[in-house]
């Protein structure tokens, strides 16, 4: 699996643990045409408006732990 | 969202009125009118919380949380049955078995809410954990003298005090049921998550208050006395709050997937 991927998965799983899985399913269409930064954008945004900013920065840097983007 | 939040408050309104001007508040259309409140927002919590499924983490939290609801709710209309058709006031009952159920059922909830937010208690105001903890330690005695100490009869069986005293057991765990909640919104400082477990934390204190002052005023609860028959306005309380607390998350992570699917129709 190359690195974009991952991220991909990563940010699904993310997206599933506070919004659901029927939100992450919709997020995973989203983000086949979509490159990572922008990935990393839109998760961020989600994230931040409903953990706040702080938990959403941790949880995005979690994310992206190991990856090289 | 100030629509749903009137709607709550008129109802509790509209309930309280009917309390202070019916001659009798055990009476049967008082009664049912409580039953209707606290199954429909039990309800109303149980269809929002099924937005997420229960293989999310905070799904899964939210989840329990309106399951422990429904269940009080299951017990309240039990217990309607029993007294207002059958006349029967004995303790305990099968009452009794769906209202200590809820306890750690809302303890498995608030607890995978607690790990799912990684609580980190270095970040916590110290004007909030102190706060916190110095209401925990004044609710915590006052559980201990008058739910756990009090509760014991000697003219009892030995059930109806077991009972009694896993009431009061049950009210020391929403203690620090209701301390978690407020740490979990903590962690989501800013965040709409963090509304939705400061109004759990809210709703699961007011049925502590109630829980509380039940164990006080027994008697006179029981025996219909105002302003001890209010006690019931409480307990709803707390139902609304958790029912409107689940409604607005509902709200908002209905808004991200209807957003979403915009974007990607749009696309197309």
């Amino acid at each position: 699996m190359n690195e974009s991927s991952k991220l991909q998965q990563a940010a699904v799983e993310l997206i599933s643990k506070y919004f659901g899985q029927n939100t992450a399913k919709v997020y995973d269409k989203f983000f086949v045409d979509e490159s990572d930064s922008a990935i990393v954008v839109s998760v961020n945004s989600i994230l931040s408006d409903y953990i706040g900013k702080t938990k959403a920065e941790e949880e995005i840097k979690k994310m992206t732990e190991g990856l090289t983007l | 969202m100030i629509i749903r939040r009137y709607i709550f408050l008129v109802i509790l309104l509209v309930t309280s009125i009917a309390y202070f001007l019916s001659p009798s508040d055990r009476a049967l259309p008082i009664q049912t009118l409580y039953q209707v409140i606290s199954i429909g927002a039990a309800l109303v919590a149980l269809y929002a919380s099924r937005i997420y499924g229960f293989k999310s983490a905070n799904g899964r939290a939210i989840i329990l949380i309106a399951a422990g609801l429904v269940v009080w709710a299951i017990a309240e209309i039990v217990w309607y049955v029993l007294q207002s058709f059958m006349g029967n006031n004995d303790f305990p009952t099968v009452t009794d078995i769906f209202f200590l159920l809820a306890y750690p059922i809302w303890g498995f909830g608030i607890y995978q809410g607690f790990t799912t937010a990684e609580v980190k208690l270095v970040r916590v105001r110290k004007s909030l954990l102190t706060l916190v903890f110095s209401a925990s330690i004044i609710l915590t005695i006052l559980v201990s003298y008058f739910g756990i100490y009090q509760a014991y009869d000697p003219n009892a069986d030995l059930l109806a005090n077991i009972v009694a005293i896993f009431y009061g057991l049950g009210d020391l765990v929403l203690i620090i049921l209701s301390l978690l909640t407020i740490l979990v919104a903590s962690e989501y400082r800013g965040g709409k998550l963090a509304s939705f477990w400061k109004t759990m934390a809210a709703g699961f204190f007011v049925f502590l208050v109630a829980d509380i002052l039940f164990a006080m005023y027994r008697d006179q609860f029981m025996a219909d006395i105002k302003p001890y028959a209010y006690i019931d306005l409480m307990w709803l309380s707390g139902y609304l709050l958790i029912a409107y607390a689940m409604l607005e998350n509902y709200a908002h992570v209905y808004l991200v997937q209807k957003q979403i699917r915009l974007k990607l129709q749009q696309r197309r």
